[in-house]
C-alpha cells in the first residue's frame, strides 16, 4: 500500500504530466509554440517525481518485483512509458508523440493513485512462483511496449487524416517514421505478449484453472490482432492505416485483459 | 566616420533575363571584389549574388567614393553590360535604410519565398568571401555578423521559416510528412514542362534514390534526366514507372487524365500498397480525383497546394510582424553600438584637446601675474575648463542625439571633425590634467554648467 507521501509525489507527477500534455496538445494546433522548453522541463520533473515515488515504495515496502502490488505495477508502466517519451523527445524527436503519450501516462498515474490503495489480490504468495513472475514481467512489459505501438498507431491515423484534409496544420512525424515505430514496438510487444500468454496458460494448466477464464479471451484476441499486424510485411494490404487501427484495437484488448485480471472475480488466479 | 551604401537589383525590380546577366558565380565574385579594392582601396565591400538578387554593400568615408551610381556602373561593367542599359533596374539605399535592408534580406523578408532559409546561408557566404578577400573589415564585418545573428533569431523564434510558401516547396514539405528519408525513394516526373521542372528541382534537394523523367517526347525527357541526374522513360512505360514511384509529379499538357483509378488500382498489389504522394500540377488535371480515395495514396492538385500556400500566408502574418519587430530591435542596437563606437573616441579627444588649450592659456595668464595674485590659480583653471565645456556642450549634444546610421549623423561628425578637431596630431597641445570626456570630473562640470 502506498503511503500518503508517495501518493503526494504521484499526484505532483500527474499534475506536471498533465500540464506538459496540455502544452503538447496545443502544439498540435498552434505552430511554433514558444513553451516547448517548459513542456520538456515539466516532463522531466514529472518523471523524477514518479521515479521517486516508485523507488520509495519499492525500498520501503514491496521490494523490486514488478507487479508486487497494484501501485507498483501501474507505477512501473507509467515510469516506463514516461521514460520512453522523455528519451525519444530528447534524443530523436518524434513530433507530436508527447501529445499522445503523456495523457496515457497521466491516466496510469491516476489509476495508480486510485487503485494503488486497494489490494484485491494477494500478490506476494503468487510472486514466489517463477513462472508467474515471468508471466507478470512479460505481460506488463508487453503491455508497456504495445502501448507505444498503439500511440504510434493513433498518431499515424491522425497524421494520415490531416494529410487527406489537405490543411496547413502543424506537422506530426512522418507516416514512414510512425509506421516504423509502430511495427518495431508491435513486434517486440507481440513477442512479450506471446511469452506472457504461453507462461500464463502453462500456469493455468499447472494449477488446474479452467482455460475459459475471463482474462484469457481478451488476451487471445489481442494476440490474434497483433498476429495480423505482424502479417503486414507479408500481406501489405494490412500496412499503413489498417495496421495503425489494428494496433489501437489490440491495445484496447490488452487493457481489457489487465482489467479482467484485476477486477473480474478469479482473474488473478 | 563611414557611410553604408547598398546598390543592387532583385526579383521585384529586374526581370530574370537581367538578373541572370548580373549574377556572379563565386569565382566571378572574388574577381569583382579584387577589382573593387583596386579601384577604391579605402572602401569596404560585400557582394551578395543569388538567383533572385545581386547587391553590392559598401562602407566608405563620408565624402569619399564610390557613390551609388558608380557602384551600379561597376557591377554592370564588370559583367560586360552597358551601365545605362541596366541602371533603371537598380535600387540604392544608404545608412540606416541600407542596414534595415540587409537585415530584412538575411531574414528572408525581402525574398520571393517568404521564410526561405537559403538566403541566410547565401548572406553568410557573401560575407565570408568578402572577409577572405580583405574587403569586409571594421565597418562591414560587425554589420554582417549582426545581420546574420538577427536572421537566426528570426528563424529560430518565429514561425516564418516553418511554412514555406511556394507551391514547389509546399509539395516538398508535404512529401516530408509522408516519408522520413528519400535516399531509398523514387521520384517520378511525368512531363517536362516548366512547372514540373521547378517542382523537380526542389525534390532533387532531398537527394532521392532514383529520379525518373517520363515524357511523351523521349528526347526532352533525356535532356531533363541528364540535367537532374535521373533516367528517362517513354510515356508508354508509365505503368511500370508508377509501380516504382514513391513521389509522382505530373505536369503534362494532356487533355485527358493519364493516371486513372482503373490504372492505379491495377498496380496496387505490385506496389505492395506502399504510400505514394502524387502532385498533379497540370491543367487540365492528369490524375483522376478518384485516385486520391485509394488507401495510402495522397493526391494533391494545384488547387490543394495553392490553398495550403494561402493558409500559410495568413497564418504567418503574425510571424512576419514578430520578425519585423525583432529586426527593428537589432537595427536599433546596431545604431547605438555604431554611434558609441564612432563618436565616443572623437568626443573624448575633442574635450582633451580643448581643455589642454584652455589650461595652457590659463597658465600663460597666471605666469604674468604676481605671486599674490596666483593664489587663485585653481579657480582660474576651473573657469577655463568650464568655458570650454560650455562651448562644446551644444555641438556635442547634437552629435550624440544624431543617429549614426543617418546621413545627418554622419554629416555632423564629419563637420565637427573637420572644423573643430586638430588636423595634425603633432599640433595637439601638451597633455595636462584636463579630464577625459567621460571622466567623473568632466561629467560633473558639464552637469553643473548646463
Amino acid at each position: 500500500m502506498p503511503t500518503v507521501g508517495q501518493l503526494v509525489l504521484v499526484v505532483c507527477s500527474a499534475a506536471m504530466y498533465a500540464a506538459a500534455a496540455a502544452f503538447a496538445v496545443r502544439r498540435l494546433y498552434v505552430r511554433r509554440d514558444q513553451r516547448t522548453w517548459l513542456g520538456r522541463m515539466l516532463t522531466l520533473a514529472a518523471l523524477a517525481c514518479a521515479v521517486a515515488a516508485l523507488l520509495w515504495h519499492c525500498l520501503a515496502d514491496v521490494g523490486w518485483k514488478l507487479g508486487s502490488d497494484n501501485f507498483a505495477a501501474l507505477m512501473w508502466l507509467a515510469v516506463l512509458l514516461g521514460a520512453f517519451v522523455a528519451y525519444v523527445q530528447w534524443m530523436r524527436r518524434i513530433t507530436g508523440l508527447d501529445a499522445f503519450a503523456l495523457p496515457v501516462v497521466v491516466m496510469l498515474l491516476a489509476a495508480a493513485a486510485v487503485f494503488g490503495r486497494s489490494e484485491p489480490h494477494r500478490y506476494r504468495t503468487l510472486a514466489a512462483d517463477a513462472v508467474v513472475y515471468a508471466h507478470w514481467v512479460t505481460a506488463y512489459g508487453g503491455a508497456a511496449v504495445l502501448a507505444i505501438a498503439a500511440l504510434a498507431g493513433a498518431m499515424y491515423i491522425t497524421a494520415s487524416r490531416r494529410l487527406r484534409r489537405k490543411l496547413a496544420d502543424p506537422p506530426l512525424a512522418s507516416l514512414e517514421r510512425l509506421e516504423r515505430l509502430l511495427m518495431t514496438s508491435a513486434t517486440i510487444g507481440f513477442a512479450l505478449l506471446t511469452a506472457g500468454l504461453v507462461s500464463g496458460i502453462i500456469r493455468m494448466i499447472d494449477h488446474g484453472i479452467r482455460l475459459s477464464s475471463a482474462k484469457l479471451l481478451p488476451a487471445v484476441c489481442a494476440w490474434l490482432v497483433y498476429a495480423v499486424v505482424m502479417h503486414a510485411p507479408m500481406n501489405p494490404r494490412f500496412r499503413g492505416r489498417r495496421a495503425a487501427i489494428l494496433s489501437v484495437v489490440g491495445f484496447a484488448l490488452v487493457i481489457c485483459t489487465l482489467v479482467a485480471v484485476q477486477f473480474v472475480p478469479g482473474g488473478i488466479r | 566616420m563611414h557611410r553604408l551604401v547598398v546598390t543592387g537589383l532583385n526579383h521585384s525590380t529586374a526581370p530574370l533575363a537581367v538578373r541572370e546577366k548580373l549574377s556572379f558565380s563565386p569565382d566571378r565574385r572574388a574577381a569583382a571584389l579584387t577589382a573593387f579594392t583596386a579601384q577604391w582601396p579605402g572602401a569596404e565591400a560585400v557582394l551578395l549574388s543569388t538567383c533572385n538578387r545581386t547587391e553590392l554593400y559598401v562602407a566608405r568615408a563620408v565624402h569619399d567614393h564610390p557613390r551609388s551610381d558608380e557602384m551600379a556602373a561597376f557591377l554592370a561593367a564588370f559583367q560586360g553590360l552597358a551601365p545605362a542599359d541596366v541602371a533603371r533596374y537598380f535600387y540604392h539605399k544608404e545608412d540606416r535604410s541600407a542596414v534595415e535592408h540587409l537585415f530584412a534580406v538575411a531574414a528572408s523578408l525581402d525574398s520571393m519565398v517568404l521564410g526561405e532559409t537559403q538566403i541566410l546561408g547565401q548572406v553568410r557566404d557573401a560575407y565570408e568571401a568578402a572577409s577572405a578577400a580583405g574587403c569586409a573589415r571594421a565597418a562591414l564585418s560587425p554589420l554582417f555578423q549582426r545581420a546574420i545573428a538577427a536572421a537566426r533569431e528570426v528563424m529560430n523564434t518565429t514561425a516564418l521559416a516553418e511554412g514555406r510558401v511556394s507551391i514547389a516547396s509546399v509539395a516538398v514539405q508535404y512529401a516530408q510528412r509522408i516519408f522520413d528519408t528519400f535516399a531509398d525513394k523514387t521520384v517520378l516526373s511525368i512531363g517536362a514542362g516548366k512547372m514540373g521542372t521547378l517542382v523537380l528541382r526542389h525534390f532533387r534537394e532531398l537527394t532521392p534514390g532514383t529520379l525518373i523523367i517520363c515524357n511523351r517526347d523521349l528526347h526532352k525527357a533525356q535532356a531533363l534526366a541528364a540535367r537532374f541526374g535521373g533516367r528517362a522513360e517513354a510515356l508508354s512505360d508509365l505503368r511500370r514507372c508508377l509501380v516504382l514511384a514513391d513521389v509522382v509529379i505530373s505536369s503534362t499538357g494532356s487533355d485527358e487524365p493519364i493516371i486513372t483509378r482503373e490504372l492505379f488500382s491495377g498496380i496496387l498489389h505490385q506496389r505492395r500498397y506502399r504510400p505514394i504522394f502524387i502532385i498533379d500540377i497540370a491543367l487540365p488535371r492528369d490524375v483522376e480525383p478518384e485516385v486520391g480515395e485509394i488507401e495510402n495514396v495522397y493526391l494533391y492538385n494545384i488547387d490543394d497546394l495553392q490553398r495550403v500556400v494561402s493558409q500559410t500566408h495568413s497564418q504567418r502574418a503574425t510571424a512576419v510582424e514578430q520578425a519585423r519587430s525583432i529586426l527593428a530591435r537589432h537595427v536599433e542596437d546596431f545604431a547605438v553600438w555604431s554611434r558609441t563606437r564612432q563618436i565616443g573616441p572623437f568626443i573624448e579627444s575633442l574635450y582633451r584637446f580643448y581643455h589642454a588649450i584652455a589650461a595652457r592659456e590659463a597658465d600663460r595668464t597666471l605666469n604674468k601675474l604676481s605671486a599674490d595674485e596666483q593664489t587663485n590659480r585653481q579657480q582660474l583653471l576651473d573657469m577655463a575648463r568650464r568655458i570650454v565645456n560650455k562651448i562644446l556642450h551644444g555641438p556635442v549634444q547634437r552629435l550624440r542625439n544624431a543617429d549614426a546610421l543617418t546621413p545627418s549623423g554622419a554629416q555632423y561628425l564629419a563637420a565637427m571633425q573637420s572644423l573643430l578637431a586638430p588636423e595634425d596630431p603633432s599640433d595637439q597641445p601638451p597633455r595636462n590634467n584636463a579630464p577625459a570626456a567621460d571622466s567623473p570630473q568632466h561629467a560633473e562640470d558639464e552637469s553643473r554648467e548646463t
